[in-house]
């Protein structure tokens, strides 16, 4: 048996009387691609927020290669190497494609006072950053503004970002939501072309055939709770997952 | 034709002192869009230090540097105190506090040294020039090069530095820049170190320009910089050291040569409702 990479034990996050997500528990072993499924607001992204330190669990613990995580500030968490995507793309706008990934590469410099004042963009910074852009297919626009870019490229402008962050994990929230159906397929060969080079990815997606074609295990959130784990073809088949999220059961019905 | 000229180097000389001031106010707003009103009473302190550690010291440069780290402490003081526990409110919070902070300075300023304006009489260690009748004055030439070295290294930093890309960062979204390893608390605090020691030798530079220092030295530029920033365009800093020039030269050459009876402090905010009718982005802000 693989020890777990990260292990989530009995969170929960209340917002006031909301208790956007209650007592979860899951495993996370390594290599593996893991999806988080779930109707809109079913504390999906709350629970990421909660992995990535951008919330404090109100109770429960997180544990990332025998470490605790949980409540640790959000830079501190990427520099253990979590990388994560956000719903909503937010690129950095007024920078260029490159830049963006070299704000990343910059990771362990801007906690240490002495090591901010160098000039950025180091010839290795810049090479290393052209290599990721390479392989998630965005090398020509390198010097084109973030700002500019079409939806399809946001995103794979975030899994970069987030490629050279989580070196170890990457959280990607909903990155085949709006894309086009050309886009999905190429979107899955770079995740599991990612999952290849052996690093470890939680996914939240919306799209089931991605989802059940992508994950080896999937773990279903409803009202904040899990109400489901186990692989796809389990998921499919399930009654519970099926009544809370889908209502009928053609959609599961994947080839 | 040669007082024209003298006006014009006077007008560039305040409009230098006016873009050291709003610098600290645009990079403030930049990464925590805060109208930052208390900048101006850093400003104020600023002037009393190096007053007070030149008439104690007799050394300039003990001044210049004495003060800009009084007035950075201070400065991350007021972020860490004020500002930090307050961001979780609308941004009109954070503003009433800092109101309320400037208003305390002022107070304070007026108890610690009294409700007098003291001189600065400072003898800069820069000559007097004189070009075919134009005359420089050395506090002239001071200002100038200081002001021409600190856009220098703040060009520097926040283009070349893993500093300024950073803050860059951090100024376009405070939790991606978290997910990207940045530690977005100590950029801010860096910011207010730099915007509130270039605060401190702009305090100096005027107290010696006017050879005057009085508690509410701060409430002009207060509301001037803010409207100064409007008109820039909010948080650019090159538009913001755009419009301070303009503003200087302006108001420079309106009491120099207009013959009716306008208030020149109102020059700024009759610019800012022009610009906001033509650019409501600023002259050098990216519309959204």
């Amino acid at each position: 048996m693989v020890a777990p990479i990260l292990t989530v034990n009995g969170i929960s996050k209340h917002f006031g009387g909301l208790k956007a997500v209650e007592n979860v528990d899951f495993q996370v072993f390594p290599g593996e691609i893991l999806g988080i499924l779930g109707p809109n607001g079913a504390g999906k992204t709350v629970l990421f927020n909660m992995i990535s330190g951008v919330y404090r669990p109100t109770e429960g613990t997180i544990d990332f290669r025998g470490e605790r995580i949980e409540g640790l500030p959000s830079h501190l968490v990427a520099r253990k190497g979590i990388g994560r995507t956000f719903q909503i793309v937010k690129p950095f706008t007024s920078l260029t494609v490159l830049q963006n990934v070299l704000v990343a590469k910059g990771i362990m410099k801007y906690g240490h006072l002495s090591r901010i004042w160098g000039p950025w963009g180091s010839r290795k910074d810049i090479n290393e950053a052209k290599e990721i852009l390479e392989r998630v297919g965005l090398i020509e626009l390198a010097d084109r503004k973030a700002g500019l870019l079409p939806l399809g490229n946001l995103r794979r402008l975030e899994i970069a970002r987030a490629l050279v962050v989580g070196h170890t994990m990457l959280l990607l929230d909903e990155s085949f939501s709006g894309l086009r159906h050309e886009e999905i397929g190429r979107l899955e060969a770079l995740i599991r072309d990612i999952r290849d080079s052996g690093r470890t990815i939680i996914l939240i997606e919306h799209n089931m055939r991605v989802t059940m074609r992508l994950c080896s295990r999937i773990i279903v959130l409803d009202h904040g709770r899990k109400i489901a784990e186990g692989e796809p073809k389990d998921i499919q088949k399930n009654e519970l997952v099926i009544e809370a999220y889908l209502g009928r059961k053609g959609v599961l019905d994947v080839p | 034709m040669n007082t024209f000229f003298e006006q014009l180097l006077n007008g560039i000389a305040m409009g230098s002192i006016y873009a050291l001031v709003t610098l600290g106010l645009t990079l403030v707003y930049g990464v925590m869009r805060i109208l930052h009103v208390a900048h101006a009473a850093v400003y104020t302190v600023g002037a009393y230090m190096g007053l007070f550690l030149y008439s104690s010291t007799g050394s300039l440069l003990l001044a210049f540097f004495g003060a800009s780290i009084g007035c950075a402490i201070l400065g991350v003081g007021i972020e860490r105190f004020v500002y930090f526990p307050l961001m979780k409110y609308p941004p009109f919070v954070p503003l009433i506090g800092s109101i309320a902070v400037m208003l305390s300075i002022e107070e304070i300023m007026r108890l610690i040294a009294g409700p007098y304006i003291l001189t600065f009489p400072a003898k800069l260690p820069f000559p007097d020039l004189s070009f075919s009748g134009i005359y420089v004055s050395s506090t002239i030439i001071a200002v100038y090069s200081i002001t021409a070295l600190i856009l220098l290294v703040l060009w520097y930093i926040s283009s070349r530095t893993e500093l300024g890309l950073a803050m860059r960062a951090v100024s376009q979204d405070i939790s991606i820049s978290g997910a990207m390893g940045i530690n977005s608390h100590l950029i801010v605090s860096i910011t207010f170190v730099i915007g509130s020691a270039v605060a401190a030798i702009a305090g100096i530079l005027v107290g010696i320009y006017y050879n005057q220092v009085y508690p509410t030295m701060g409430a002009v530029p207060a509301y001037k910089t803010l409207a100064l920033i409007v008109v820039g365009g909010l948080g650019s800093v090159s538009g913001g050291v755009i419009a301070s020039m303009i503003l200087g030269v302006a108001e420079t050459m309106l009491i120099g040569y207009a013959n009716i009876p306008f208030p020149r402090d109102a020059l700024a905010f009759i610019a800012m409702i022009g610009v906001l009718m033509w650019r409501s982005e600023g002259i050098m802000g990216s519309s959204r």
